[in-house]
Order: C-alpha cells, then structure tokens, then sequence
C-alpha cells in the first residue's frame, strides 16, 4: 500500500537532485572572500534530498489513494480548471466580465442552484468589487472600458 | 521623562483635528491592512503627502493611527477566512481561522484586539523609558548576529509543524528554495530565474502568502463542496471576560512583547519574524498551539509582538535617525515635511514633538481597542456567507489582492501555481506554514551569512567569537534542546 509520505519523499529526492543539477548554472561572481551564489541552494538541494530519503525510509501519513482520490473527482476538477482559467486570462480580460463569469461557474461547481442567486451573486460580487478596488482602494484593475 | 514638557504635549489632546485624524488614520489602518495586497507601510505611503497641510501633531495623529491599526488589521481576514491581510499576521491565521472553525471568531477577534494593543503599549513604554539604550544596543548588531537570529526563527518550524517534524523540515526548505529565486543579494547574480524576466525580482512575500494560505483553503472547501464544513453559528465573546483571559496569560503577553520589542529595535527584520518567534513561544509551552482546534494563546502571542514592533521600530529612528523597517523609512518624510530632522539630538531639541508622539501613539492603541471592539460583532456575518458563495468569492479577492501588490500579472499567475502546487502537497502531509517561515527567513539567514563571512574573510569562527552571537546561538542550542526533550517525554507512553 503506498503511502503519502512515500510520493512526498519521492518527490523531495527528485526536487532536490533537480535543485542540485540547476545550481551548476548559477553563475559566480568575482567575489572569492564570500560563500558563492551556488552554495545555499546545494545545501538546500542536499537537505532536501536528506529529508526525502528519511520519508521514503519510514512512511507514516494516509494511504496515497485516500490523499489524493478526491482531487480526481468532475466538480473540484471543474472548479480548479475554472480558477486556472480566471487566474490566466485575469490580465487580458475586463475584471467586471471575467469576474461575474467566474462566479458564475464558480457557485454552480459549489452547489448553487437557484435562479436569484445565479444572477445577482456574479453582476453584484463583480461590480462590488470592481467598486471597492477602483474607488475605495484606487486600484487600477484590467477593464476594457 | 520630563513632567513640563509631557503636560505642554499632553495639550494636543485638546485639539479636535488631533481626534480626528486619528479616526480618521485608524479606520484607514483598518481597511488597508486587512485588504489582501495592501498594507500598512502603502497606506502611509499614500497617506503622507497629504499631511504637507497639517500640523506636526495632527501628522502624526493621522500617521500613527494608521500604522498601528493597519499592523493589527491583517488579523481580521487571517482570522475570519484564513488570509492573512499581512506578512505580520500570518501566524495569527493557524490558530484564529481554527477557532473561527469551532465558532471561535468573534473571541479570536477580540484576542487579536486586546493583545494587539496591549503589544503597542507595552512597546510605548520602551520607547518612553529606554530608547537611547536600547538603540546603542541594537546597533551592535551586525551580519552575523542577523544571520544567527535567522537560525534561531528557523526553530518555530517544530511548533508549526502540525504532525510530522519532517515534513514541517521539508515545507521550510522548500520556503528557503523559493527565497533563493531571483537576483542573488550578496553577488547580483541571476538564479533559479530560468530566463524568466518576472522572476528576477524573486518570489514577492505577499501573493506567496495568499496562495498558501487562501488559495490552498479555497481549493480544500471546493473539494468537500456541499458536504463541506459550513462554519457553525458563531458564539459572542464578551470583552471583559477575554481581557480577563489575556490577563491569566500575562506572562505570555509580556514574553511576546519582549520579543516584538526586541525585533522591532533591529532596523530591517520587521513584525513577520517577531510574530513567528512569539508564536513558536507559546507553542512551546502551550501543547494547543498549532492544534486543529486552535488556541488562544497563539493568536494572543502574534498579535502582541506584531504590534509591539510598532513603538519599537520608533527607537531607532527617534534616537539615531535609523529607520527600523518600511513604515518608519516612509515616516521619515513625515517628519521631513514638518520640517524636522530625526536623529540623535531629536529627543534632546525635540523633547516636546517626542512627547507628542508617546501620546499619539497610546492614543492610536486606545484606539484600536475601541474601533476594533467595537466594529468585531459585525465582522463574523462575513462567516455566515454560505461557502458555495463565499468560496470563489476568495478566490476574485485573491486575484485583485495579489494584483494590486505590484500591479504585476505575473503575480496573478503565481498564486496559481503556488497556491495548487501547496494544496497538493498539503493533501501529501506538509503543512503550510513552514513553507512560508522558510521563505521569509531563508533570504534572511543567506544574505547576512555571506555578508558575515564576506566582512571577516571566510572565518567561520566569528559566530562563536562575538558574544551577542554566541549568546544567540547558546539560546538556538537551547530551544531545540528542550523541544526535543518535550516531544521525547510527551511521546514516550505513560507507566
């Protein structure tokens, strides 16, 4: 039965030889009296690799199957897709439409069923916001108009 | 202190415009700490060119009340939605946004409240009483005893490891990994960049937090969906009742104090790592903390020393003209646009505009206490949203909050990334919190051992030779000690 810690240690292993290999192309300075700019992130490679092996070497947590089976369902796919979307295009798109389109998806993938709030949770969440960044904060949010 | 000019500067208090402002600059703080993206230090920021009209003392009133409220603001949201409004209150989010879970809110709240005033006072007094000496002592610090002082915050991680030392370990690595990205600060080298433009600047503080923290949370209500864990009804805690609490707790109101104090003197470390430090304080000593119930006294312990920084960070710049971190850098202009140079002969020339803001400054704690009592019983009906709205709502804020810190897309970006990449890794068993101790501590502990080093031509011995340092490193020593004693007894079985 694989544990969490097992993909966890894995992990750790991998991301600390990666982190090793990617500290060879740090370029050094001219500096000969000082610790080099590779000297931290190969102690950190080595640390890392360390503790990864200590997890590999004695897994304790959750099976891997009962950590990770629920990200696998269609609704908390949808929802991380549809934040994935919102948070890519958030530059490139006016924030009032993006923003109520979100939400829209975003109640729905939560539950949200009824015909009111469907409408008046995306127009009133995003133009609310909208509200309070640009005139309560003076922040300027991306809009096309 | 001299009585005569105390009672002259007490005068202020006759001002209306002095009240004013200082409503005016608390309910500021309030809303611009507790904005995810916005901070105290951007407030005043915005705010200081106003004051080219005022007087000093109403300068300051405006100023003041927004640096005080604006530090113990970041509480609200990390209390009530579990993201921190600032770095400072990031620790306050473990413990208040789990006792919010039990119903806990508004007593969370109002410990963020007291502790948070409490911390300013106590502060207040130093700054009265022993500004000079402490400066001159703080000045002594020099690279290496910042980069022992770093070592030492990296002992918190086994009181916010939650569960398994080693993955809290491997969470703070990864942090300090994600500190090392950008431009190398001791040799201006590009690293872990990987031709990334965006990323030269590193990894910024605050859309880490809101991606470890909120993004991880919201992707965790999405996943339980309707069968999530809606918020229960939230209990009303009366304030008399939580001052007698933090009362019972008055050793560790006066340890967190101490350590905020002792912080806030040290010019560039700033309310994160005092509130850590305390944090990992009453951790040790209250087995609660860090729990999945949460506890009281780790919201009391960040809170006081996030907000004793304020007067400390004051020290310096009154009595040398040295700003202690970002807000008290950005007073300075304050202070120039009064026409006033800060610096050694200030207090000396001055004694009355210090006064003043002794004054203010007990004034804008007072402050805090009465605004944020008073407006707590409204906070929590943001609880009452159902998660089915509340949840992407977090998200649209998320967005804006992360976009308004550096007007950057790319920051938008990374609360993606980091915020998925830390929800999976949390469903693996690493806790959250580390990753952040080791991203604000790493670049800490990085540059000022190469500084070290680079000052005393590679001789590692200097952190054993001076004594603030070898005193540091004897507590370091010392903690991890006794933690690792305490976890041996509490695990070995009773007889």
């Amino acid at each position: 039965m694989v544990r969490s810690d097992t993909l966890l240690g894995a992990l750790a292993v991998i991301a600390g030889l990666a982190l090793l290999w990617a500290s060879y192309f740090i370029p050094t300075s001219g500096f000969v009296t000082t610790l080099s700019a590779q000297f931290f992130p190969r102690v950190l490679a080595g640390v890392m690799a360390i503790l990864g092996l200590l997890l590999l070497a004695r897994p304790r947590s959750n099976t891997l199957k009962n950590s990770l089976a629920p990200l696998a369902t269609a609704r908390f796919a949808g929802f991380v897709l549809a934040t994935a979307l919102y948070l890519i295009t958030f530059p490139h798109t006016d924030f009032r439409l993006g923003t109520a389109l979100f939400l829209l998806a975003g109640i729905m993938l939560m539950g949200a069923r009824k015909p009111l709030e469907l409408v008046l949770v995306p127009v009133l969440g995003a133009l609310g916001m909208w509200i309070v960044f640009r005139f309560g904060f003076t922040i300027l949010l991306p809009v096309w108009i | 202190m001299d009585l005569s000019q105390f009672a002259q500067a007490a005068l202020i208090l006759a001002s209306p415009s002095v009240w004013l402002w200082l409503i005016v600059g608390t309910a500021l703080g309030m809303v611009f700490g507790a904005a995810p993206g916005l901070t105290a230090t951007a407030g005043i920021a915005i705010a200081t060119p106003l004051t080219f009209g005022f007087d000093f003392a109403s300068s300051m009133a405006l100023l003041l009340g927004l640096y005080c409220s604006g530090y113990f603001a970041g509480s609200i949201p990390a209390i009530l939605i579990n993201m921190p409004g600032a770095p400072g209150n990031a620790a306050t989010s473990l413990d208040g946004h789990a006792l919010a879970r039990r119903g806990k809110a508004d007593l969370a709240l109002c410990l963020a409240v007291i502790g948070s005033a409490m911390g300013g006072f106590l502060s207040i007094l130093v700054l009265a009483f022993a500004a000079p000496t402490l400066s001159s002592f703080a000045l002594r610090f020099t690279s290496v005893e910042y980069a022992v002082f770093g070592m030492f915050g990296l002992t918190c991680i086994a009181a916010i490891s939650r569960g398994s030392l080693v993955s809290g370990l491997l969470g703070a690595v990864l942090g300090m990994v994600l500190g090392l990205v950008g431009i190398d600060p001791v040799g201006g080298m590009e690293r872990l960049t990987f031709g990334n433009f965006s990323l030269l600047t590193g990894i910024a503080l605050l859309p880490a937090l809101i991606a470890f923290f909120a993004i991880t949370e919201v992707f965790a209500q999405a996943m339980a969906g309707q069968h999530g864990q809606e918020l229960p009804r939230q209990e009303q805690a009366a304030p008399l009742a939580v001052f007698g609490l933090v009362l019972r707790r008055w050793w560790l109101v006066l340890k967190s104090g101490a350590i905020g104090i002792g912080i806030g003197l040290l010019p560039g470390t700033g309310p994160t790592i005092a509130s850590w430090i305390a944090y990992g304080e009453a951790a040790r000593g209250d087995p609660k903390v860090g729990s999945k119930d949460g506890s009281e006294s780790g919201v009391l312990a960040s809170e006081v020393a996030n907000n004793a920084v304020t007067g400390a960070a004051l020290v310096p710049l009154l009595t040398l003209g040295i700003p202690g971190d970002t807000v008290t850098a950005i007073l300075i202009g304050a202070f120039l646009i009064q026409g006033i140079e800060v610096g050694p002969l200030f207090i000396a020339t001055h004694g009355q505009l210090f006064m003043q803001i002794l004054i203010l400054l007990a004034l804008a704690n007072l402050a805090i206490l009465v605004v944020g009592l008073g407006t707590r019983r409204w906070l929590p009906l943001l609880l009452r949203i159902p998660q089915r709205i509340l949840v992407p709502l977090i998200v649209v804020f998320c967005a804006a909050g992360a976009f308004s810190v550096n007007n950057m897309s790319f920051d938008v970006l990374m609360i993606l990334v980091l915020g998925f990449g830390g929800f999976v890794l949390m469903r693996l068993g690493m806790p959250m919190a580390p990753v952040v101790l080791g991203l604000v501590l790493g670049p800490i502990v990085e540059r000022n051992l190469r500084d070290a080093l680079t000052v005393h031509q590679m001789d590692w011995s200097v952190f054993v030779t001076r004594p603030i340092s070898l005193a540091i490193l004897c507590i370091t020593l010392l903690v991890i000690g006794v933690t690792y004693w305490r976890s041996r007894s509490r695990s070995r079985p009773a007889t």
